[in-house]
């Protein structure tokens, strides 16, 4: 029914945050994560007569946010990728200001960085499962998979942060 | 799951920078508010016109570098030597494309759903398709084969071969009389 | 308490060398291998409806395979190799749902990681060998023999996995009831 379909502004009112908290930890920039956010709510505004179930619409949104932040993630890295090698030289990243070299030992930014060393797939996994809080079912429909892999992945992928972290036993 | 790796990620919940701007989310509420109403006539365009056209193209494609018309009946009638090779890669294709879906489908764990399904029947329709195009092909080869065909005229080639035979009965004849002579 | 897992595995060796013959094809007749499939379900721990359509499942092909062999044994083939890739391709359906039965019996358990595992790549091989051996016939004759035997391969491969999954299943199966009867002690 076509009045059962959310407004797309009520969505986002909704689920902004959500899908930029995990756009951000996926990504680890502020820049990118804007960039998925404002892509995934074009893309669901386009999509929203689809939308089938209302009761599955946060499912749907992050399904969305995922292939999103997938391609934009891929796009920006091959873009480096390139300028990296036009310039002969790799680029030089910003030199880290005394305030900000105090911070790189916060606990956070060590567990980010682990996060953004392992492969796409596993880090879409951790973050629904343990920064999300979303169930294993919600996290299949999310990558489309079924619940067993959910569970399999998911402690192969936290096995291999904890040893990116050093908390491997 | 371990209590320190709740810990773990508590932290990373916390970090500074997790909220985004004020500024950007009013932004992009206004731009989805503007940009509500164009959705559908956007949406139609682009399928209109982009599905006939890549199926145009695609069958524009296929005629020139084959010269085959589509009817199955006319790809099981190829017998050059080239249009053989064309065969062979079709049908490796087909198989390789097939194979790959059903090894992508499993490895990436997407067994939840109509595609599990999906390389059930496709498995299942290209074995009907390779049986069906075999037998086709069986027949077509057996119409080439003079012996076997029903439209072989026997009794003309019976009288032919009586008229040849009683041709060379009666020249032996003339040259067996010359000889006694 | 009889191990199910027993069955599967012999159930398995039962028709999975019928089908590749070797040139033998009356000596591991496939109906038993369907039998042992169907008594091997009937001892899993479930009362889920799986449980009961794999084994119907199983009675099904158990009956169907025992006209083919029959048939065989009498010197003549229904529909010639067609039925034998017919009944090939219905096990593959059939181990489909041995699968999901496996995978609901294993569900948070040990085993549920290499269950799942075993199941992608049995899967994924058996179909893929099974449309190598359907497009092989449309192949030149030079090349016909070394399509099949490719497919041949890949049905070998997933079959070994299948064993080796029953294996391990046969192991951590013994290790639970030794545990009980020590608890019982």
């Amino acid at each position: 029914m076509h009045q059962d379909i959310p407004k797309i502004e009520h969505l986002y009112d909704c689920y902004h945050r959500d899908v930029y908290h995990f756009a951000l930890y996926y990504t680890n920039s502020k820049q990118e994560a804007e960039d998925i956010t404002q892509e995934t709510f074009f893309k669901a505004m386009k999509q929203l007569d689809k939308l089938k179930d209302n009761d599955k619409v946060k499912t749907w949104l992050f399904s969305i946010a995922r292939n999103t932040a997938v391609d934009i993630h891929r796009r920006q890295k091959i873009k480096r990728l390139i300028t990296e090698k036009l310039s002969w030289q790799p680029v030089l990243k910003e030199v880290p200001k005394p305030l900000e070299i105090v911070e790189k030992n916060e606990q956070w930014q060590t567990v980010q960085e682990a996060l953004m060393t392992l492969k796409s797939h596993d880090r879409i996994i951790i973050i629904c499962r343990m920064l999300k809080d979303y169930t294993i079912q919600e996290t299949a429909v999310i990558l489309g998979i079924s619940e067993v892999k959910v569970r399999v992945d998911f402690h192969r992928a936290m096995a291999r942060l904890r040893k990116k972290v050093g908390r491997d036993d | 799951m371990e209590e320190r790796d709740y810990d773990l990620f508590d932290a990373l919940k916390k970090r500074p920078d997790k909220e985004p701007d004020v500024d950007f989310s009013n932004e992009i509420r206004q731009k989805l508010q503007k940009t509500h109403l164009k959705k559908t006539t956007r949406f139609s365009i682009a399928t209109i016109l982009t599905v006939p056209v890549t199926l145009a193209v695609l069958l524009f494609v296929f005629m020139i570098g084959t010269g085959q018309s589509f009817e199955l009946k006319n790809a099981a009638q190829l017998t050059t030597e080239w249009e053989k090779d064309l065969t062979i890669i079709v049908c490796i294709f087909l198989m390789l494309a097939l194979s790959s879906f059903i090894l992508f489908v499993y490895f990436k764990g997407l067994t939840k759903g109509r595609l599990v399904y999906m390389t059930f029947s496709l498995s299942f329709f290209a074995w009907i398709g390779n049986l069906v195009y075999a037998e086709h092909r069986n027949i077509d080869e057996t119409i080439v084969q003079p012996s076997y065909s029903e439209s072989y005229d026997y009794k003309s080639k019976r009288d032919n071969i009586d008229e040849i035979q009683q041709k060379q009965d009666s020249y032996l004849m003339k040259t067996n009389e010359g000889g006694i002579k | 308490m009889k191990n199910p897992y027993e069955y599967l595995l012999s159930g398995m060796g039962f028709v999975f060398i019928d089908l590749n013959a070797f040139g033998l094809p009356d000596i591991l007749p496939d109906f038993i291998g369907y039998l042992l499939f169907a008594y091997g379900i009937h001892l899993l721990p479930s009362f889920h409806n799986l449980k009961r359509w794999s084994k119907n499942f199983a009675i099904i092909l158990m009956i169907m395979s025992f006209f083919v062999e029959l048939y065989q044994w009498l010197g003549y083939q229904i529909l010639g190799e067609i039925g034998v890739q017919f009944m090939q391709f219905l096990f593959i359906v059939f181990m489909y749902w041995v699968f999901q039965l496996l995978l609901h019996i294993h569900n948070n358990k040990p085993l549920e990681a290499k269950t799942f595992k075993t199941y992608q790549k049995f899967m994924a091989f058996m179909l893929c060998g099974f449309v190598i051996q359907a497009f092989s016939i449309n192949f030149d004759a030079s090349m016909r023999g070394n399509v099949h035997f490719i497919g041949s391969l890949f049905q070998l491969l997933s079959s070994l996995l299948f064993i080796n999954l029953c294996r391990t299943c046969n192991e951590y199966f013994k290790k639970i009831k030794e545990n009980k009867v020590h608890s019982l002690e």
